[in-house]
């Protein structure tokens, strides 16, 4: 019985509606490196999240209590929430520089995102647009559990947007992003990510 | 030693490429063609991490970190470009052992454990290990259990009339634990015996990389090969540690693993058959790899 009613919390544990604010997700989530510290253009002014992260848990490999879990997954909810608003959606439009873009990367990591930041940000596009309209964002966590704590993430992560201005677009990342606990929040270490771009659908383009 | 040597790992086996499927969508309106581009990377600090791995001979209920290391493979890993190597020692070499003059190296193992293995390895090698990971025979075979086998390229038909009386065939074949144990251990019906399983032992670290690789997009699965690091193997080193190394293996390219075998001659020391490592050899696989885990040559 009372495994039914865990599996029930924790079914209702999985689906995790984080409405993040831009503002207030990302104040323990700085990158390392130092240029890093400083936020995305615009987004010191709090605006609420056009479209909801939602959170879920994934694969739980070893053991890790049900709170636990749905803690490991908030958090990193909001850290991978907290990236997608600094490199990819948040900010003014047209945006110049992507400085800022890789909060809670590791510093090592956030120089190599830098490096690939066509691909790690929204650098391709982010000077000739006006405007961001997120259209989804969700994230997948599997944790590895190890006496009774998460001691691993793997976020696997879905955000689609559409530009507004000299380029309108409907952009597609993809990918996964893998975190370990760190004085009691959680480091990207690793990243793959992938971006497809194609014309906003006709019926985005209606509205 | 130099960084985290005291603790032993029995670090993550994994290597492979970490390969998204590209996420290509054709819109019915627009009819487009997309081209997804992709970025990786990983961060394992430092860049190029060492693991000695050692496949101990102890037997059900002795200690594996004060037995004889049958398998001694130096691991090199560079997390920033992809690439891994592997450096393989035959248990028989003759070399220096701090504090216990000249032994065969895998008596190194039993005589101080994984840190006086490692400081042997680095007399040998000149590179010094970050890890030390001791997998006996059990380890070894739940390990390549969990995974669900291996496929190794065998250069040799060779077989043993206890480990694998049934042999192995050259050329590719399937192996479940048991026989990915006996690829590693046998020595005796290879053409140049302890060089040969050295690097047969190469072949099985690659062939449970191409395992991995194959399996790695399946959500968990890198997990569960952790978690089967920590049941099986005497891991030493936190799990959040052993989480980031297992990522940093995992993120190997499989068109960029390098490796060599030590060499020597066959000598004879006090009565017992043993083997004289060529010492500038195995120098120069380090100097070679130590920045960057590649072997230009071997």
């Amino acid at each position: 019985m009372s495994t039914k009613r865990n599996r029930r919390a924790r079914g209702a544990a999985l689906v995790l509606v984080l409405a993040l604010f831009a503002s207030g997700c990302s104040s323990d989530d700085e990158g390392d490196d130092p240029t890093e510290k400083g936020r995305a253009p615009g987004l010191d002014e709090p605006r609420v999240a056009q479209v909801p992260l939602v959170a879920t848990v994934g694969k739980v490999t070893g053991k890790l209590p049900p709170k636990r879990r749905t803690q490991a997954v908030t958090t990193v909810g909001r850290t991978v929430d907290t990236w997608f608003e600094a490199a990819w959606v948040g900010g003014d439009f047209p945006r110049r520089s992507m400085k800022g873009s890789w909060p809670g990367f590791t510093r090592d990591l956030a120089a190599q995102a830098r490096h690939d930041r066509t691909l790690t940000s929204n650098a391709q596009l982010a000077g000739r647009i006006d405007e961001v309209t997120v259209v989804r964002r969700t994230v997948k966590v599997d944790l590895l559990g190890a006496s009774k704590r998460a001691v691993g993430a793997t976020a696997r992560f879905r955000l689609v947007f559409d530009t507004d201005g000299d380029a309108r677009r409907r952009v597609t990342v993809t990918g996964r992003l893998t975190l370990s606990p760190v004085k009691g929040t959680w480091r990207i270490f690793e990243y793959d990510v992938a971006r497809s771009a194609r014309a906003v659908p006709a019926s985005r383009k209606d509205n | 030693m130099r960084r985290l040597l005291s603790r032993t790992a029995l670090a993550a086996v994994l290597s492979a490429t970490l390969l998204l499927v590209p996420n290509s969508s054709v819109s019915q309106t627009d009819a487009t063609l997309v081209k997804v581009q992709r970025a990786q990377g990983v961060d394992l600090s430092p860049d190029v991490v060492w693991i000695l791995a050692l496949g101990s001979d102890a037997r059900p209920g002795q200690n594996v970190l004060r037995s004889r290391a049958d398998a001694i493979q130096l691991v090199g890993i560079n997390s920033r470009t992809g690439a891994a190597t592997a450096i393989g020692m035959p248990r028989d070499s003759w070399v220096s052992i701090p504090g216990h003059g000249s032994n065969r190296i895998n008596a190194a193992l039993y005589f101080g454990g994984p840190q006086l293995m490692a400081e042997t390895v680095k007399g040998l090698t000149g590179v010094e290990p970050d890890y030390v990971m001791v997998a006996s025979f059990m380890g070894l075979r739940n390990m390549v259990t969990a995974i669900g086998g291996i496929t190794v390229n065998s250069r040799h038909a060779f077989s043993d009339p206890y480990l694998r009386p049934q042999g192995f065939k050259v050329g590719k074949q399937h192996l479940g634990g048991l026989g990915a144990l006996a690829f590693s251990r046998v020595r005796k019906s290879l053409p140049r015996g302890d060089f040969d399983r050295s690097a047969n032992q190469q072949e099985t670290l690659q062939a449970i990389h191409r395992q991995v690789k194959a399996r790695q997009d399946q959500p968990g699965f890198l997990d569960k090969g952790t978690l089967a690091v920590m049941q099986h193997m005497d891991a030493r080193v936190p799990p959040k540690e052993l989480f980031r190394i297992a990522r940093a293996v995992a993120a190997v390219r499989s068109d960029r693993i390098t490796h060599c075998v030590v060499n020597g001659s066959i000598g004879n020391i006090g009565g017992a058959s043993v083997v004289l490592p060529y010492v500038d050899q195995a120098r120069r696989y380090g100097n070679d790899a130590r920045k960057d885990a590649v072997i230009s040559h071997c």
